[in-house]
This record gives C-alpha cells, sequence and structure tokens, in this order.
C-alpha cells in the first residue's frame, strides 16, 4: 500500500492538535489549511518558524503531470479538491498491519 | 431525517458515529445524574484548549491565497486552561470539542451521516454564542469540532474545561454523496483545467459554488 505526500510548508497551528499547512496548486497559485499534525511530516521539529514538509493527501485522479488531490481538511480560500503538479507529491510505501 | 437519542446510540454501536470519548450515560437513571443525551441530540463538551485572536491593526485579506493560516496562527495565542477562563463581553476565541467527532461512510451501507452544531439554551441566555456561520458537520469528518465563541452578553463568562458547552444534531444522509470536486473552480478531474481560461471569460455560472463548511 502507499501513501502519497505533498510538498508544502508547515507552522504552529492555532490549537496543539494541528498545523498551519500551505502549499501551491499547479498554476503556482497558493492554499493554506489547518491539518491534525497526523497528516503531516516534517523533517525537523516544527518551531515559530515555518519549515519544509509534507501534507499526507489522497490522489483522486491523474493525467499527464497534473493530479487532482484531496486534502485531509478544506482549504481556508477554496474547497477541499484542487490540483497539483506531480513533482510536487511523493509516494511512499506502507506496511500493512498483519 | 434526524436520529433520535436512541438511533444514535444504534448508530454509535454500528460504528456509523464516532464520539470518541463517548458521552455517558446513555439514559438518565433514578438518581437524577447528568445525561448527556436529550430527545435528538448529544451534548459535547469543552476541550482544555482555546485560540484567543490578537487585538491588532492587522485585516484578514482571504484574496492572500496560501498565507492565511499562518496569518491566523501568527495573530493568535494558544492557551491551555488549568483553571476556568472568564470570557470578558465582546471577547472573540476559538475553542475545540474535547470530544472526536467521526462521520465515516461505511462501503455498503446506503447512507451516511451528517450533523450540525447547535448551542445550548443556558449558553444562550447569558448571551453567549457557541458557533456562528459554520455549524455543518459533513459526512466522512473525522477530528474534533472547532468552536467560535463570542460573549454578547452583559458579563463575563465562565469558560471550565469538560463543561458541556453544545450539543450534536446527528441526521441521515440519503445516498451516499459523490466526491464534490465542484467545490474548486468548478473542475471536475485535472483536465478539467485546460478549459479554465475559457471559464474565466464566460459569464458566471449558477450553482456551481458550494464551498465546504469550515470547522
Amino acid at each position: 500500500m502507499t501513501e502519497s505526500w505533498l510538498r508544502c510548508k508547515v507552522s504552529q497551528g492555532q490549537f496543539s492538535i494541528e498545523y498551519a499547512v500551505s502549499g501551491k496548486r499547479f498554476d503556482g497559485e497558493g492554499f493554506s489549511l489547518f491539518a491534525p499534525k497526523e497528516f503531516v511530516d516534517t523533517p525537523e521539529e516544527v518551531t515559530d518558524e515555518t519549515v519544509d514538509g509534507w501534507l499526507r493527501v489522497e490522489i483522486l485522479d491523474q493525467k499527464g503531470d497534473l493530479l487532482l488531490i484531496r486534502l485531509p481538511r478544506p482549504t481556508l480560500e477554496s474547497g477541499q479538491s484542487l490540483t497539483v503538479n506531480s513533482v510536487d507529491v511523493k509516494k511512499r510505501l506502507v506496511r500493512q498491519k498483519a | 431525517m434526524i436520529l433520535s437519542n436512541v438511533e444514535v446510540h444504534r448508530a454509535l454501536d454500528e460504528g456509523r458515529l464516532i464520539i470518541d470519548p463517548e458521552p455517558a450515560p446513555r439514559f438518565k437513571d433514578a438518581g437524577g445524574h447528568y445525561c448527556p443525551y436529550d430527545t435528538h441530540t448529544v451534548d459535547l463538551t469543552l476541550s482544555d484548549e482555546i485560540s484567543i485572536p490578537l487585538a491588532g491593526t492587522y485585516t484578514y485579506d482571504l484574496t492572500q491565497e496560501g498565507k492565511l493560516a499562518d496569518f491566523m496562527k501568527r495573530n493568535s495565542d494558544r492557551k491551555r486552561l488549568e483553571t476556568p477562563y472568564p470570557l470578558e463581553r465582546n471577547k472573540f476565541i476559538l475553542g475545540m470539542t474535547r470530544e472526536r467527532i467521526g462521520l465515516p461512510m461505511l462501503k455498503g451501507r446506503p447512507t451516511c451521516l451528517a450533523a450540525r452544531i447547535e448551542g445550548k439554551s443556558s449558553r444562550a441566555r447569558c448571551g453567549v454564542l457557541i458557533h456562528f456561520t459554520a455549524p455543518t458537520v459533513h459526512p466522512g469528518w473525522d477530528g474534533p469540532l472547532t468552536l467560535e465563541i463570542i460573549n454578547l452578553g452583559p458579563a463575563p463568562f465562565m469558560m471550565v474545561p469538560g463543561m458541556p458547552i453544545a450539543q450534536l444534531i446527528v441526521e441521515e444522509v440519503r445516498g451516499i454523496p459523490a466526491e464534490n470536486y465542484s467545490q474548486y473552480h468548478g473542475q471536475k478531474t485535472p483536465e478539467g483545467i485546460t478549459d479554465r481560461p475559457e471559464r474565466r471569460s464566460a459569464p458566471p455560472r449558477k450553482n456551481t459554488s458550494s464551498r465546504a463548511k469550515r470547522r
């Protein structure tokens, strides 16, 4: 089983269970949302500064280099499904629990 | 159709509705202890963390795409409630339910559940709004609910962690919803974006923008 992760920027959220996450759509426009921490992965600890990270997403459709994805929460700008460039998404193999 | 307390219990038992921790007891006993279930509602309680937007000279600008979440965080303070918090008059804060709410869309079932969060009359009589403009909990949601709380009353109101703060009304959705891609710029597939410039120049379409309620 694979998981899909979208490149993003991460900072602290308004509540301790969430992060503020921002990213880019296929056309370079930005989006942001508050995502539960379990959907976010960062190589370094999130402090007061914004850090690079990854947001777990669901891929709904693909055409060429474009992916239609569903985010774990609605964005503050417009909806929960959006199109991104495939270079901004990485797959990760996940072992299923026995 | 709104679920009665008996149907809410059934939905909890069947895993169609998750409220974690589950409110208890399910029915009042002869001792008259508090029961979080009313005829067709279930009380939710206040968590021990709030977010306090800072007063300042800044402006919320929803056209600043990609920066809103971080902007909101930077202009708010997070506070852990170790003691009751007096919510002053005309003060606005964000709260959260202690309970995680889950409305899974289960395979093989012809229906799913949605919900609405509402205030409680006792809090309303004090002038306190527990949520405004965003009561909807969509099918598929999983997480605690954010509360937009403001005190419009004549006196401070004590916010006590664990206090019943809101009530949940659970409804059955007939059928399983399709993914609403239209909530994002009307596109239905990645290829939908190829005609985006045309769409921009075309007259606005009716009934296409159903923005998700945000919790």
